[in-house]
């Protein structure tokens, strides 16, 4: 009996943070700063089209020639929509403390923050993958795929790319709930994601030894790393064929790091937000 | 006598060395509008964010429809409504767009009732208008106008009409009375202006520094700042009874310690010292004592 109770109290509760989830929903939807974000994340991948030499590509240009010129911004992209919309719904609200609103009227703290994760993840994981497949798709509609990029392998960099935004996009979750304010969020996620690159070229350069750090932005520049080619004659042509196939253990630790450290990230965020009390 | 409805036991709250809420204890009960009294810093605000679940209180109970639990009051809220401080709301927003927002967290199916509380306080014709351009009066409303969205069984206001015009304040207590008489809403309510107050609440519960130092109903209060000629002599009973021959006194009140609250003759009080003094009684006390609310508050809070 008591667990048929617990059944209803959780589903109760499923339905509840569902209703955070839409109104989060409805507030992103009409976010000018969120659209911008968007528009980013879709101009930024073009600007690696430009930086090619003359733009003589844009005659030979095809959904794997795009993925070629443009993976390399991906990262970058990634990490401006993640860090914009998780700021957005995880902060806009305790900034301006409209989510005392959703505690007073009977949510749980588990339901305003699983709420707002979920609903921000969506958003970053969902965004970032049409930022990335809704041009080429476009593209390969008008100008084919092409030949140079096995296309089962671009599925799998795209899986194990969506992974790491998970990650991602689980630090600046964390983040923002600790900071409790959407604009220092962003502020601190920018500086610290920059200063991680940077910092690592710099230490790089002066010291002259390779620091490898595993951070987000680091896998996924590795997973747009398109080294290695062969040319293949295809169809009478001669064709650069990429190599993208990535070792196993590569795709298992990356996968296995984003979803552990997203996890961990979540329920940090989470002990913090249902500690402390509201503002 | 009505339910309670929420029964707070012994609740304290302290930040850090300093305790800002001790050892408070009340019950509201149904049907009641209960006036929060006390000076800015007593700890009102602090008792009405526990009651939302805002602030974890550091000690002590509080019960809300016989729930204790975290997950029984997050349930128990949800039949609630609250405005706490200053109306939180979406600047870059539009009234009508926050309150949609707030709708669909709160999971009120009915889309028309934003536009049927925005007509109830009047923000019907803000338009396109962003919040962050309103005053501080029309912020109160949009505040209420939340409040009224889910239509709770119980409203927690903190100084609803903090801003407001004359007219304002009116209009809100008409509307608070009408809430309370029609749809039998109970309501928690604290304010500053003490004589707005007294047009609306049923009971009242003063705080100062942090604990409760009085609660009583509006009847009990209304005796206590009820206008009265304040005897006391060196013979109480035998005054008593001398009044009641010589000129039939019967609004009075007899003291714990024997003296008299004497409620009519008061546009007389010469005759009745007279009266005693020829009958040789001996005044110890004679004066009028005239509290309002007002000053009710201030000779409770300086005590």
């Amino acid at each position: 009996m008591m667990q048929i109770w617990n059944s209803i109290i959780w589903i109760w509760q499923v339905i509840r943070m569902w209703n955070i989830m839409k109104s989060q929903n409805y507030q992103t939807r009409g976010d000018n700063l969120v659209i911008y974000g968007f528009l980013i994340v879709l101009i930024f991948p073009f600007l690696g089209l430009l930086m090619d030499g003359d733009g003589s590509i844009f005659g030979d240009l095809n959904g794997g020639m795009y993925l070629l010129l443009a993976s390399p911004m991906f990262p970058f992209a990634a990490t401006i929509l993640s860090l914009i919309v998780v700021a957005r719904i995880c902060g806009w609200d305790s900034t301006d403390k409209t989510i005392n609103y959703e505690i007073m009227a009977g949510h749980s703290k588990a339901e305003v923050y699983f709420g707002r994760v979920c609903s921000a993840l969506i958003w970053t994981i969902g965004g970032s993958f049409a930022a990335m497949v809704l041009p080429v798709a476009v593209i390969s509609l008008i100008c084919g795929f092409g030949n140079s990029m096995p296309l089962g392998d671009v599925a799998l960099h795209t899986g194990i790319f969506l992974a790491v935004v998970f990650r991602m996009s689980c630090e600046y979750i964390l983040l923002t709930f600790l900071l409790r304010n959407c604009y220092a969020a962003m502020l601190l996620g920018y500086t610290f994601t920059a200063f991680g690159m940077v910092g690592v070229m710099i230490y790089t350069d002066i010291t002259g030894v390779e620091l490898t750090v595993e951070t987000a932005l680091v896998n996924m520049g590795q997973l747009f790393n398109f080294g290695n080619y062969q040319i293949k004659n295809i169809g009478g042509e001669e064709i650069q064929v990429f190599n993208l196939s990535l070792e196993p253990s590569i795709i298992s630790s990356t996968v296995l790091v984003s979803l552990l450290v997203g996890i961990i990230c979540l329920l940090v965020g989470y002990v913090f937000f249902s500690r402390r009390d509201m503002r | 006598m009505s339910e309670v409805i929420i029964d707070v036991n012994g609740l304290e709250k302290q930040y850090m060395k300093q305790k800002v809420v001790k050892n408070v204890s009340f019950r509201i009960r149904q049907g009641m509008i209960c006036g929060l009294i006390g000076p800015n810093g007593a700890g009102k605000t602090t008792i009405m964010k526990m009651l939302g679940g805002l602030v974890l209180p550091t000690n002590g109970e509080i019960t809300i429809y016989g729930e204790k639990d975290e997950k029984g009051l997050a349930k128990a809220r949800s039949r609630m409504s609250f405005m706490i401080e200053t109306p939180y709301a979406k600047d870059k927003m539009t009234a009508r767009e926050n309150l949609e927002k707030q709708r669909i967290q709160k999971g009120v199916p009915d889309k028309k009732r934003v536009d049927e509380v925005l007509s109830i306080v009047g923000l019907s014709d803000t338009g396109k208008k962003h919040v962050g351009n309103f005053s501080l009066g029309m912020r109160q409303r949009l505040g209420i106008a939340n409040a009224l969205l889910a239509k709770p069984e119980i409203m927690v206001l903190d100084e609803p009409t903090n801003g407001l015009d004359p007219e304002g304040i009116v209009k809100i207590r008409e509307l608070l009375l009408k809430l309370n008489r029609e749809e039998h809403i109970t309501i928690l309510i604290s304010s500053h202006i003490l004589s707005e107050l007294s047009l609306l609440c049923t009971d009242y519960i003063f705080v100062h520094h942090g604990n409760i130092i009085q609660a009583l109903s509006a009847e009990e209060l209304h005796k206590q700042c009820k206008e009265y000629y304040h005897i006391h002599t060196n013979n109480d009973a035998v005054a008593l009874a001398i009044l009641q021959e010589k000129i039939g006194v019967s609004e009075y009140e007899v003291e714990a310690d024997g003296s008299i609250r004497l409620y009519e003759q008061l546009d007389n009080t010469t005759e009745v010292s007279r009266i005693l003094y020829e009958n040789g009684i001996i005044p110890v006390e004679l004066h009028v004592n005239d509290a309002n609310l007002e000053q009710y508050y201030m000779d409770m809070a300086g005590d």
